[in-house]
């Protein structure tokens, strides 16, 4: 009876290594990693926005619209927050919409502020000026990651022969993948008129 | 059938022979990666010597990657492709940086590991960029600027390059060097302090002496010793990096 027991054991064990017993926990581990990196550079760049509104304010007093619309897309942006078990496709898009918007009122008070030369001269607006390139930069590179991560774990959870254990044990959903952040104008083929 | 093998082995010696366009990551062969033959190559063993003894010194791997062409790719996108596949720094520190010259597109780009975040934030990686580099760069000076741009890191991060070698003129541009030598004083003496100054003691002291000792090199148009003191280059010891740095145009 020994005898037929021990190798038995060491094959299921190599037969549930390889079938996502480790593998699956591991990639959701990853997702939520990445989601926290996400989160973590997102609220970098609304950090930074506080400075950045004093500073052209001391300069360009006249752009007040312009301003206020990117405290207040600040406000509704830090209002929006995701935490990595309840990311849904719903969440996902709401969280990307309200980062985009702040996104877009940010980069019209970045081209308003071309036309000031002293503020463009100023020292700590042209460090807070590559603070901002470097945080957008940090959250293109943090979305890619998340990406691959979700890719990674839908793949365990969607492709045999994980996903046969995903269904018998685990139950987990595909998580939501970031999809382009202005998909709508994007879908509209531009119309050309002669 | 013969002659269809060897048609379909032709085609598939053509695909092989013939790059794709996208712009691949190159190997890593030492800490100067110089595909566009920007620097000298005395300067190249030089630089790589003195970037492999400061590794060893003070643990931080710099590395410099020059390439001809962006090929249409953003320089941040080409940057972390770089480091993701090098993996600059040690495993766990991650304090690994890269300088980034792209000749053709006139964009550099300092790629900050993810440990070194805090000592090199990325408004100080831009100082160095616009103040330390792109002078140089503008004028051609691609070797001058690189090497002014490294000094400049390794100190931002608390270390010094022993026998780099002195920031040089091209011979063409000999009519320049007192000018030139002007700009490098103006840029250690002057701003040099309001960079460092703050940060590390006896940061004024130190800037001040390196710009009256690159003042005074330039204007005699020389480099210094020779002296090669590391040995073995290991390559990226999978440092981390998340995007941190700053980039620049000239």
């Amino acid at each position: 009876m020994k005898k037929i027991t021990l190798p038995s054991i060491i094959i299921l064990s190599l037969f549930l290594s390889a079938c996502g017993m480790q593998s699956i926990p591991t990639a959701l581990n990853e997702v939520e990693a990445a989601w926290s990196e996400v989160l973590n550079q997102y609220k970098r760049r609304s950090d930074l926005i506080p400075n950045l509104v004093n500073i052209v304010k001391g300069s360009a007093a006249h752009e007040k619209e312009t301003l206020t619309a990117v405290v207040e897309a600040r406000a509704k942006a830090t209002q929006t927050q995701v935490s990595a078990d309840k990311l849904t496709p719903q969440t996902l898009s709401q969280f990307s919409k309200a980062q985009a918007g702040l996104g877009s009122a940010l980069s019209r008070l970045m081209v308003v502020v071309e036309r000031y030369p002293d503020l463009k001269a100023n020292q700590n607006f042209r460090d807070l000026q590559v603070q901002l390139e470097g945080t957008e930069n940090r959250i293109t590179v943090a979305r890619n990651r998340y990406i691959e991560a979700i890719k990674a774990f839908n793949n365990l959870v969607t492709v045999p022969p994980t996903s046969w254990y995903n269904a018998l044990f685990l139950q987990h959903e595909k998580k939501p993948q970031f999809s382009v952040e202005n998909e709508a104008t994007i879908k509209q083929a531009p119309v050309i008129d002669f | 059938m013969l002659s269809r093998t060897f048609l379909l082995l032709n085609f598939l010696l053509l695909i092989w022979v013939n790059p794709a366009y996208a712009l691949d990551v190159p190997k890593l062969t030492s800490p100067v990666v110089d595909l566009a033959n920007a620097i000298s190559a005395t300067d190249k063993t030089k630089i790589s010597a003195s970037l492999v003894q400061f590794q060893k010194q003070y643990g931080p791997q710099l590395q410099v990657l020059i390439v001809p062409s962006l090929e249409g790719e953003s320089i941040e996108g080409f940057s972390i492709k770089v480091v993701d596949k090098w993996q600059l720094g040690q495993k766990g520190k991650d304090d690994g940086v890269l300088l980034l010259v792209a000749i053709q597109d006139r964009q550099v780009r300092i790629e900050v590991g993810r440990g070194l975040e805090g000592d090199l934030p990325d408004a100080l990686a831009g100082r160095i960029i616009r103040a330390g580099i792109l002078p140089f760069f503008k004028q051609g000076q691609t070797s001058a600027g690189i090497l002014v741009g490294l000094n400049m890191i390794a100190e931002s991060i608390g270390g010094k390059l022993e026998n780099i070698p002195q920031p040089r003129l091209r011979k063409t541009q000999r009519s320049k060097e007192g000018n030139l030598g002007f700009i490098l004083f103006i840029i250690f003496f002057l701003i040099g302090p309001s960079l460092f100054g703050r940060r590390r003691r006896g940061g004024i002291g130190s800037a001040l002496l390196s710009g009256l000792l690159l003042g005074g090199m330039m204007g005699s148009g020389r480099g210094g010793s020779g002296g090669f003191g590391g040995g073995g280059f290991s390559g990226g010891g999978g440092g981390g990096f998340s995007g941190g740095g700053a980039s620049g145009s000239w």
